[in-house]
């Protein structure tokens, strides 16, 4: 055996596309428009370094009362802390509760057979985009304007966009089942409901909580950042002491929010493994 | 032997202008093994399907026990309630346990009432066990479906079948997705309690000997149609041939 017999097969030549000049030409000019308008930005952000560091001096101040957290408010704390997460529960819960019958409504799967459920599917699918594409920042600050400051408008921003995240995300993983399971309780004799109840939901139950779980960890770290609009929990608080200059609360309520988010983060995280492995 | 199943120039033609069946007729008798054989695409696994309605035929009829079926959706839950299947790929729920599986056997006979709550009668649970108990895996109940072996899947999904009390099993390539040894044991095992029950039994198989040795009855199908219909000692290399094609060297 020679080693030219073992060099195999050559490539044949790319067939010659038309345009293939002016597409190369094209792709520099939209580099070349990336590379002009991040320079802009740069300008226009006023990006400057020098002005950080000279920040840094009038700063110092701030910093000498932030290392010295204030321990006296910690049970007021507490208390906001504990509210910011029971906002969470709440918002998350109510959103658990709307998006998941509505998504086994936004499942293609269940849903195109036949002409009426093809409508419901896009009504259904608006629905969840319109709720995701509002911030839960922004629904607060209407909520608030509906309902008065305190936890509850929180509750219902979290809540509404939460449905939108949840309900896209459990209507697909309904749509990524094994359909022979479904195919299995058919030919049993199951009805509609058995069908969905039987041959569907134990495909994506764990799933499903684990995407529950997750969305309540989000709404967490959302909810504290809701009571800077007036949405009550702990970002309340913040935002007062920031006001009144009091840095050495706003640390302790920092140092709270950092040990609070780190243990919820990886409870949350163990939790989900744990369901992945089932 | 009467009559159970009398199909009738069935045919079926699917939305994208594929001809899976183009007329096939077939009788079963009660208590009989009838084997169906052919080439992948044949149109076996869209016939099976067409008799308990999960594919719905374009022509022709089908009379289960005297009675031509309905295409409507309480008529099909009822004739459905009779006839059981069992799949090429178990299609069980992996996260259910073994016993729960078989329950799913009984779903038609659930009252309204248990069916949120993944509850059944005491006698469902009595016939789940009972059927676990005929394939030999009564003391793996609570074990989760997808920690069994394939060919102890597919033995649970012999006894989700047999937990429906069905008058006709519908078998789409029951052994396929197993190794050739654990093919010939659970199809074995299989045939005895379907002749033990004296169950009618209509199965696709792709392997020729194990259709030679386990039925009562063969069928050729070719291009959605019957080329042959005789018994095991008839299948000869030249019928094979005109079930195969020209290539067939078996």
């Amino acid at each position: 055996m020679t080693a030219e017999k073992a060099a195999g097969v050559a490539l044949p030549a790319r067939a010659e596309k038309p345009y293939a000049r002016a597409v190369s030409f094209a792709k520099w000019l939209i580099g070349l428009a990336l590379v002009a308008y991040t320079a802009l930005a740069v300008v226009h952000t006023e990006f400057n370094p020098l002005k950080l560091l000279a920040g840094a001096a009038s700063a110092k101040e701030i910093l000498s009362e932030i290392v010295h957290p204030d321990w006296s408010v910690l049970p007021s704390l507490l208390r906001l802390m504990n509210e910011t997460v029971e906002m969470a529960l709440i918002g998350t819960l109510l959103a658990i509760i709307i998006s998941f019958p509505l998504s086994f409504l936004a499942a293609k799967n269940l849903m195109l057979g036949s002409a009426a459920g093809r409508v419901v599917y896009a009504v259904v699918r608006l629905i969840f985009n319109v709720l995701r594409a509002f911030e839960p920042m922004l629904l607060a600050l209407l909520f608030v304007l509906m309902v008065g400051i305190g936890p509850f408008p929180g509750v219902l921003a979290l809540g509404l966009h939460s449905v939108g995240m949840l309900g896209k995300l459990f209507s697909e993983s309904i749509e990524a089942i094994d359909p022979g399971p479904v195919e299995a309780i058919q030919a049993c004799g199951g009805n509609r409901f058995q069908v969905i109840w039987y041959g569907v939901l134990p495909q994506v139950a764990p799933t499903f909580l684990a995407f529950s779980i997750y969305r309540w960890d989000i709404n967490i770290r959302m909810s504290i950042i809701l009571g800077i609009v007036g949405a009550g929990g702990i970002g309340y608080f913040l935002l007062q002491y920031l006001s009144l200059l009091q840095y050495s609360k706003v640390s302790t309520a920092f140092i709270l929010i950092l040990i609070v988010v780190t243990a919820l983060d990886s409870a949350s995280a163990w939790l989900r493994t744990r369901l992945g492995q089932k | 032997m009467p009559r159970l199943l009398m199909v009738d120039n069935l045919a079926h033609t699917y939305p994208d202008g594929t001809r899976a069946l183009r007329g096939v007729s077939l009788a079963l008798n009660r208590g009989e093994i009838l084997s169906i054989i052919g080439l992948s695409g044949a149109g076996k696994s869209t016939l099976l399907r067409c008799i308990n309605g999960l594919v719905r035929p374009t022509e022709g009829s089908v009379e289960f026990d005297g009675r031509t079926v309905d295409w409507d959706a309480g008529s099909l839950r009822h004739l459905r309630r009779m006839i059981a299947m069992i799949f090429q790929h178990f299609n069980l729920i992996g996260n259910l346990s073994v016993l729960s599986n078989v329950l799913m056997g009984r779903l038609s006979y659930q009252s309204c009432l248990m069916q949120p709550f993944y509850s059944f009668s005491k006698r469902d649970r009595e016939i789940a066990a009972a059927a676990l108990d005929k394939i030999g895996l009564l003391n793996e109940w609570d074990k989760r479906a997808s920690e069994l072996s394939g060919g102890q899947q597919q033995r649970v999904g012999v006894a989700r079948a047999l937990a429906q009390e069905p008058r006709l099993l519908l078998a789409d390539e029951p052994v396929s997705s197993l190794d050739p040894l654990t093919a010939d044991t659970v199809l074995g095992h299989f045939v005895k309690i379907v002749r033990k029950e004296k169950l009618a039994t209509l199965m696709n198989l792709h392997a020729v000997e194990l259709a030679r040795k386990y039925s009562d009855r063969i069928l050729g199908v070719r291009e959605g149609q019957c080329v042959w219909q005789g018994l095991p000692d008839e299948l000869t290399t030249a019928v094979l041939k005109s079930i195969y094609g020209e290539e067939y060297d078996g």
